[in-house]
């Protein structure tokens, strides 16, 4: 049977570029976190990463982490979204939310979209299950004890949402290539 | 009214499918995981149409949609996959293990209700 595919974004030619210049991953990241608050309403601005010690990590907790490895990566992804972001986020549900359930939710959502645009640097992740971190010590358990913390800030129009990194990112991995058909965040695929 | 089964351990997820098919005139069952969403099967032998995520706690949506094709009984539910996920080979093994569509978190509510009506009828 044919399978027919109706992309969000249409598919581009093919090239293929080393792109072991730093900078990359930090644009991946925060151009998934800053089209996924847009997809639920909340319009982001990138501000200049941080590379920062845990101590100085100034988060709104509850934190949302989920791990991820793959080749020159073993790290965790951070999302906290401070409580005034929350009540932003465009969701139709008819209960009361949950904001940790969101901050996973959000935080497994940003995870699949730099999952999904690292496949065109020819880069496999595999990812963990969204966890929540009440306090600073529960951030230690779930994150790698080793490599640096980079903070991304992103900017609203009521506070700033934080997206981190904890852990070894080595972006000499990456290899550009529109070879890869991409399938995008709203695409549906029916067999 | 027909009967559609979400599986999905986000609660938030849950709830906006839910809300969004219920409007649409269809009764909705919910699951945490792959194991509370076969017993759900189990409890309603009405269920015209299963929705699907992959990454969850205990048993994995395709491990699940594995079980629901390898049982006689439920092999012909129609399964839509909605998941975070994107990767070719993923969306490949489900098309192979029977799934009738791979939508990709967040989807548009109008166009999924779409899909499901399409699929449940």
């Amino acid at each position: 049977m044919e399978t027919k595919r109706y992309h969000a974004t249409p598919p581009r030619g093919t090239t293929t570029t080393p792109a072991s210049q730093p900078g990359v991953f930090d644009t991946l990241i925060q151009s998934s976190a800053v089209a996924l608050f847009h997809d639920y309403g909340v319009a982001a601005a990138p501000l200049t990463p941080a590379f920062i010690g845990l101590e100085e990590f100034h988060a709104h907790y509850p934190l949302a982490v989920i791990g991820f490895r793959g080749p020159g990566m073993d790290a965790a992804l951070i999302l906290s979204i401070p409580r005034e972001v929350c009540a932003q986020v465009r969701l139709d549900a008819n209960r009361q939310l949950d904001p940790r359930d969101l901050s996973r939710e959000l935080v497994n959502q940003a995870m699949g979209r730099i999952k999904n645009r690292l496949t065109q640097y020819q880069v496999t992740l595999k990812c963990g299950l969204p966890n929540s971190a009440e306090t600073p010590r529960d951030l230690d358990r779930v994150a790698p004890q080793r490599g640096p913390l980079t903070v991304y800030r992103l900017r609203t129009i009521r506070a700033h949402i934080l997206v981190a990194t904890k852990g070894s990112i080595d972006p000499s991995h990456l290899a550009y290539s529109t070879a890869t058909v991409l399938n995008g965040e709203g695409d549906i695929i029916v067999f | 009214m027909k009967k559609v089964l979400i599986v999905d351990d986000s609660e938030i997820i849950r709830q906006q499918l839910s809300r969004a098919l219920s409007e649409a005139g269809l009764t909705v069952v919910e699951a945490t995981d792959g194991v509370d969403g076969l017993e759900k099967v189990g409890e309603h032998d009405d269920i015209a149409l299963l929705i699907l995520d992959i990454n969850m706690p205990r048993m994995n949506g395709l491990d699940m949609l594995d079980a629901l094709k390898r049982n006689p009984r439920t092999a012909s539910v129609p399964v839509l996959v909605l998941t975070t996920e994107a990767q070719n080979s993923m969306v490949a093994r489900a098309k192979q293990a029977g799934a009738k569509a791979w939508l990709i978190k967040p989807v548009k509510m109008d166009l999924f209700v779409n899909v499901v009506q399409r699929f449940a009828a």
